[in-house]
Formats: C-alpha cells, sequence, structure tokens
C-alpha cells in the first residue's frame, strides 16, 4: 500500500511545496513594489496632498506639474538620449570585446594566457576612486576628458564581462569546434557561428547586467561630462537636488519616475527571455 | 497648476525676469566697462539645476563690462559641497584647466591646503580703488572671517560673495490661529516647547522641522545654548560638551513629542508650510524664490533661532577663487571683481537666492526679491553668528554629524552615549591628518 501511494504523495508535497513558495512570494511582491509605485503616485499628486501619512496610493485629480518642472530645470530629452546612447555603446561594445577575450582565454593557447588572465581579475578588486586619477589623466591626454567619449572608451573593456563569457565557454564541448574545424571554419568564425549562438544566454544576462550599471551610473558621468548638452539623466538628477537640497521632493520622484521608465518597459518586453537566460547561466 | 508647481516654475522665471531687468543700470557702477583685458576664461561652478539660468544671465552681464572675456562655465553636479570640490580637484589633477571654482566655505580651508587656489593680495593692492566700493560695504564680519579663520592670518585667496545664516520661517498664519504669540526676537527654547502643545494639535501638523541633512542645521542648536561643534580654530570636537548634549536633547524631544518630523522619507517645507502643516522651518535664502512664487511670503516672519542662553546661529558664505594653475589670471581676476562689484550683487541679489554681503544692496534691494517681514535679521545674525566648522575634513566631520544627528531625531537614543561617540569618532578625523583633518 505504502509503495502504491508513494508517488502520489510525492506529487502532493511538491505541490505544497510550490504552493507555499509561491504564497511566499506573492506576499512579497508588495514589499517590493510598493517604493516603486508609491513613488510613481507621489510625482503625479499635487504639492498639498503629496508625502503624506498614510501614504496616498491612488488619486482623482493626479497632475503633470512635476513632470512640466523636471523639463523647466533640465534638459531632459537631452540627458536621455545621451543615457541612452552611452548605454547601447558600452552595452553593445563591451559584449563585442568580452567575448572576443573571452573566448582567447578560454580556447586559445598563448604565453601567459593565465598570468594575463589573473592580472585581468584582479582588476575586478580595483575600486572606481582608485583609477579615477589615472584614467582621467588618460583621457585629457587623448583631449577627450570633456567628451562622453571619455565615458563609454573604458568601459568597453569589462573585466567582470569577460570572466562571465570565458566560464560559460569553457563549458562548451570542444567537439563541437572540432568538428567546425573540419568544416573549414577560422577561429572567429568559430566563434561567430558556433560558439556565440549558444552562448545566448550569458550575452544576454551580460548584456542586462552592463546595461543596467551604465544606466545607472552616475560616477563616471559627474566626472567627464559637465557641459549640459553632454550630460546623462544620473547627473542631471543629482543637478535637480539644488545646491541646498532645496529641489523638491516631487520633482525628483517625476524625474526618477521617467528615468526608470525605459528599463521597466525593456523588461516588460524581454522578461521571460531575461529571466531565461539568468536561469541558464547561474545553472552553470 | 498646483501650489509646487508655481513655486518652481515661477521662482525660476521670476529670478531670471528680475536679475534680467538688470537693475544695476539705475545704480552708479563701482565697475566700468574695460575692453583692455581678453582671453578665455573656465569658471567651475556648482550646478544647481534651479540656479543655472540666473547664472546664464550674470555671464551675459560680465560680457558687457568684458566684452573680451569668453566665460566658459562648467557646471559641476553635485550633491554636496565636498563632492564638487572633489569632483572639481580631480579634473584639474589630471590636467584640465579651470580658471576659477566657485567654493563656499565648506571647501574654501581644504582649497589653501590643497594648493590649488592663488593669493589675490597683488591684485587687491593693485586695484584697490576699483575694489574701494566693495570693501567699504562688505558686511565686515566677513572680512575679518576671511582673514581669521579662512586665510588664518596668511595670504588672501577670497573676496566673501553672497552668505546664508541659518534663521527660523516663521508662519504667523498658524501661530495667530493657534493663539500662540508670534516669536520675535529674544525668543526661547521654552517659548518654543510651549507653541508645540498649541500647535501640534492634529497629526501631520508640525511645530517646526528639525532637518538632520546638514551640521549648519544642527549647529544653532548648540549655539544657543552656550555650545559647539568644534573649537572656533576647526581643531577640536567640543561636540560632547555638557551644552551640546543638553542641545542635542532637546531637538530629540521635539521629534520625540511629535513637534518635527522624523528623519526618513521626504518632507518637503515649502509645500507643509504653504498648507499650513508646518509653523517653522530653518534655512537661509535658498527657499526664498518657492516661498515667494507661492505667494506665502505675506504670512512669514524670519527670526532669530530661539534661545537658551544666548543667541546664535550658523553662517557660511560663497567665494570665487583663482586656482594657480590659471594661464589667465588677469581675466580670472576680472571676473571677481565683477562677482564683487555693484552691479554683479544686485543681480544675484535679485534671484531671490541670494544675500548680498554687501550692506548698500542688502538693505536696498533684498527685499524686493524677499519681501517677508523681518528679513532684515539675515544682516543682524551676522553679527553674532558663527561660521559652519570647515576644516580640511568637513566632508567626514558633516556626513560623520548628519548620521548621528538622524539617529537622534529618529530614536529615543541617549543624547550624551551618542554625542560623545560623536565626539570621539570627530575627534579622529582632525587628528589624522595634521591640522586640517583628514584629506
Amino acid at each position: 500500500m505504502a509503495t502504491t501511494h508513494a508517488p502520489a504523495l510525492a506529487k502532493v508535497a511538491r505541490r505544497a511545496r510550490r504552493l507555499s513558495a509561491n504564497t511566499v512570494l506573492i506576499l512579497m511582491v508588495p514589499i517590493f513594489l510598493a517604493p516603486v509605485i508609491w513613488t510613481v503616485v507621489q510625482s503625479f499628486l499635487p504639492g498639498s496632498g503629496a508625502l503624506r501619512i498614510p501614504p496616498v496610493w491612488v488619486t482623482a485629480h493626479p497632475t503633470i506639474a512635476n513632470y512640466s518642472s523636471v523639463f523647466n530645470l533640465i534638459p531632459f530629452f537631452t540627458f536621455l538620449f545621451n543615457s541612452v546612447k552611452i548605454t547601447l555603446i558600452i552595452t553593445c561594445g563591451s559584449l563585442v570585446t568580452s567575448a572576443l577575450a573571452a573566448y582567447a582565454f578560454a580556447r586559445l593557447r598563448f604565453p601567459g594566457r593565465n598570468a594575463l588572465f589573473l592580472m585581468f581579475l584582479a582588476a575586478l578588486m580595483v575600486p572606481n576612486v582608485v583609477t579615477a586619477a589615472p584614467t582621467y589623466v588618460l583621457m585629457h591626454s587623448l583631449h577627450l576628458a570633456t567628451s562622453q567619449t571619455a565615458v563609454w572608451l573604458p568601459g568597453l573593456i569589462n573585466v567582470f564581462g569577460i570572466f562571465l563569457l570565458r566560464q560559460f565557454f569553457r563549458g562548451i564541448p570542444r567537439d563541437l569546434e572540432d568538428a567546425a574545424r573540419v568544416d573549414g571554419l577560422s577561429t572567429l568564425g568559430v566563434l561567430r557561428r558556433i560558439i556565440l549562438p549558444l552562448s545566448k544566454p550569458a550575452l544576454a544576462a551580460l548584456a542586462i547586467l552592463i546595461g543596467t550599471t551604465t544606466w545607472n551610473d552616475y560616477f563616471w558621468p559627474s566626472i567627464y561630462l559637465t557641459n549640459r548638452s553632454q550630460m546623462t539623466l544620473t547627473v542631471g538628477l543629482v543637478s535637480l537636488q539644488g545646491e541646498y537640497k532645496e529641489g523638491s521632493p516631487l520633482v525628483m520622484f517625476a524625474a526618477v519616475s521617467m528615468t526608470v521608465l525605459p528599463l521597466l518597459v525593456l523588461f516588460l518586453f524581454t522578461q521571460r527571455a531575461i529571466t531565461q537566460s539568468l536561469a541558464m547561466t547561474s545553472f552553470r | 497648476m498646483d501650489r509646487r508647481e508655481f513655486l518652481k516654475l515661477a521662482g525660476a522665471t521670476a529670478a531670471v525676469a528680475s536679475a534680467s531687468r538688470v537693475p544695476s543700470l539705475l545704480r552708479k557702477s563701482d565697475l566700468e566697462p574695460d575692453d583692455t583685458v581678453t582671453g578665455h576664461v573656465t569658471l567651475a561652478f556648482f550646478g544647481a539645476a534651479d540656479i543655472i539660468k540666473a547664472w546664464d544671465v550674470i555671464f551675459a552681464d560680465f560680457n558687457k563690462v568684458y566684452p573680451n572675456i569668453k566665460i566658459d562655465a562648467v557646471p559641476i553636479a553635485a550633491s554636496t559641497w565636498s563632492t564638487y570640490a572633489d569632483a572639481a580637484i580631480l579634473q584639474m589633477a589630471g590636467g584640465r584647466q579651470f580658471d576659477i571654482l566657485q567654493g563656499a566655505i565648506n571647501i574654501q580651508r581644504l582649497l589653501i591646503t590643497k594648493g590649488v587656489v592663488a593669493p589675490l593680495d597683488e591684485y587687491i593692492e593693485r586695484d584697490k580703488a576699483q575694489l574701494a566700493p566693495y570693501y567699504a560695504d562688505e558686511n565686515p564680519q566677513f572680512l575679518a572671517w576671511n582673514k581669521s579663520i579662512i586665510s588664518k592670518g596668511g595670504p588672501t585667496y577670497y573676496l566673501p560673495a553672497d552668505y546664508n545664516t541659518y534663521c527660523c520661517w516663521v508662519n504667523t498664519e498658524m501661530f495667530e490661529k493657534a493663539g500662540v504669540p508670534v516669536p520675535s526676537d529674544g525668543w526661547t527654547w521654552d517659548d518654543l516647547m510651549a507653541a508645540g502643545e498649541k500647535i501640534c494639535t492634529s497629526p501631520g501638523t508640525y511645530l517646526i522641522h528639525c532637518d538632520p541633512g546638514d551640521m549648519f542645521f544642527f549647529q544653532p542648536w548648540a549655539l544657543t545654548n552656550g555650545g559647539t561643534l568644534l573649537s572656533a580654530d576647526w581643531s577640536k570636537a567640543t561636540l560632547d560638551s555638557p551644552q551640546t548634549i543638553e542641545a542635542a536633547a532637546f531637538a530629540q524631544e521635539l521629534c520625540l513629542k511629535g513637534y518635527s518630523p522624523k528623519p526618513g522619507g521626504a518632507f518637503d517645507d515649502v509645500v507643509e508650510f504653504v498648507d499650513n502643516k508646518l509653523a517653522i522651518f530653518g534655512c537661509g535664502m535658498w527657499l526664498n524664490p518657492g516661498i515667494v512664487a507661492a505667494k506665502a511670503a505675506g504670512k512669514v516672519k524670519i527670526v532669530a533661532w530661539p534661545q537658551k542662553v544666548r543667541k546664535g546661529t550658523s553662517v557660511g558664505w560663497n567665494a570665487y577663487p583663482i586656482t594657480k594653475s590659471s594661464k589667465n589670471k588677469e581675466a580670472a581676476w576680472s571676473f571677481i571683481k565683477y562677482v564683487a562689484s555693484t552691479r554683479a550683487v544686485v543681480n544675484l541679489t535679485a534671484t531671490g537666492q541670494a544675500t548680498p554681503g554687501r550692506k548698500s544692496i542688502f538693505f536696498a534691494d533684498l527685499h524686493k526679491a524677499a519681501p517677508e517681514q523681518g528679513i532684515d535679521e539675515f544682516w543682524n545674525e551676522v553679527s553674532y553668528a558663527t561660521p559652519v566648522p570647515s576644516p580640511d575634513a568637513s566632508d567626514a566631520v558633516n556626513a560623520a554629524i548628519i548620521k548621528t544627528v538622524t539617529q537622534l531625531y529618529s530614536s529615543n537614543a541617549d543624547p550624551k552615549t551618542l554625542m560623545t561617540a560623536l565626539n570621539t569618532q570627530v575627534s579622529g578625523y582632525l587628528n589624522n591628518s595634521g591640522p586640517g583633518g583628514i584629506s
């Protein structure tokens, strides 16, 4: 009898575990979403109705006044365009350089390969503030210090990306590459036609990581971008605070809402691919 | 259009419009147009979004006086003066050329000890006739502080410009409605606490906003109780003195009683004040455009900080030094003379966000841009105000004070324990790297 009922019991236990996990997740949703929703709702409230306790979650009389103020105070669309441009350049560019470098470290044999890779990894341990001055000196000597190039050029080399892709590439069977070479593919051909198509999940995960990091980056743009026509959204947001923090919180909320909106929209449309790629990458 | 929107949009517009009227044209100028000085000058300044348009007006007017000097304005967007200084110094260390670097008191010593700024004495001596109106008119207190605590008896690096003291902006409507006498000069901590009982009768209505966001805001509590944050020369921490601890306890009590909103979240002083939900906020001139734009200036009365044993408040001021590395110091000096001149100070004052250090302009022009009752208090306070401590390590000191005061205002933690620990921490910052503290 016991053996007859065992599969059924296991099934029930699995369902119970899944149900309890989903219940916990559903209960956690408001905790994660509440600050975002609150910020967006506040940005549509008039000053007299905002920032109240208990919080206002819905309003019958929304206003776009705070959004108007944002556009009055900063050239929002210029900043948005700059953020999109720099994020795209760094994301696409670093995927290319990371894939090339990672493949070299994963498959090609050359003297000092491991030592060089260790040096790259060591660079991960160095915080931004330490490299800020030498990087600025370098950019200045290249006459790039006041341009957007100074922000995206160093960003094209992403050590973490190289590390991540190297580990992924090493998991791909060599037999596939050998077969491709027998069919006449060159090293770059193998990378382009065999390795990269098989590495889409890792590439997607890396693109997400680099894209969001670049989008949210304030440190480098604040150092290099001192011309308003070149600034990014993060720098623009900080300038809204004012010299004495006199900037309106509601105007800040409006600007923040518009800043996260492109990422949210992107996430909504690519949610399935993102979660799949992150899951697959993490399993390796 | 709600009040907040009106506040910002109209504030900025009014500031630019007022500045555009160039009231200086009606005034005898102490700076005649000069086309002999030529060249290119790069000015780094704190790039706050709400003041940039007003700066454009200033630059345009500067070019009327010095048509052959091209100003390359570099707004550095930063969250604090220290991060602004870090960004500017990093860029200069990396080879970027700034000729002039806007610097509030917070970073003036730092710029000197880092060797960033150049002495002005030769220029001052050479152009003393041109600067005579400035020296005759500038509040002597700022000139004295500039010599004693900034230059420390050494060369002159700065000409003090606009300033801020920390005053109480009192909502007279709320006081009158609660049947509480509107505060006036000499009012006390006891008066403040007593007003809380009558004004804070409903949830969400506050007597005062105890803002932990800067040591500038906390210092008046200590000063009015006879205490200090640092010693007069900024070399020693005095945060554990009985007077300062008692002041901390008093401010904490205001929060515990619900007379002040607790830290955390967002609290908009202007919105709450306009809506009669906040009876007092502490501020310099920086929220004036918002108050004026919201048409709330009529119910404001500016008064001194309430006192326990003596008068006291914080003061800080701006300046525009020439950098040591400037390759066109003559043109940079021209800009500094311009900023000190009547026409520039009048134009800056017209923005409603700058308190002029020049007496004649304060009393002739500030009232137009800041019509609040008792605005003269900003001038009177300078006589007994204490400069906000600005050692080299002011960023670390300020961050430590903000953290502790936030703890103080948001909990019932023992003030003595907190302030003693804070004093040890701040002493470490001051001792770790010589006379100015860490850098």
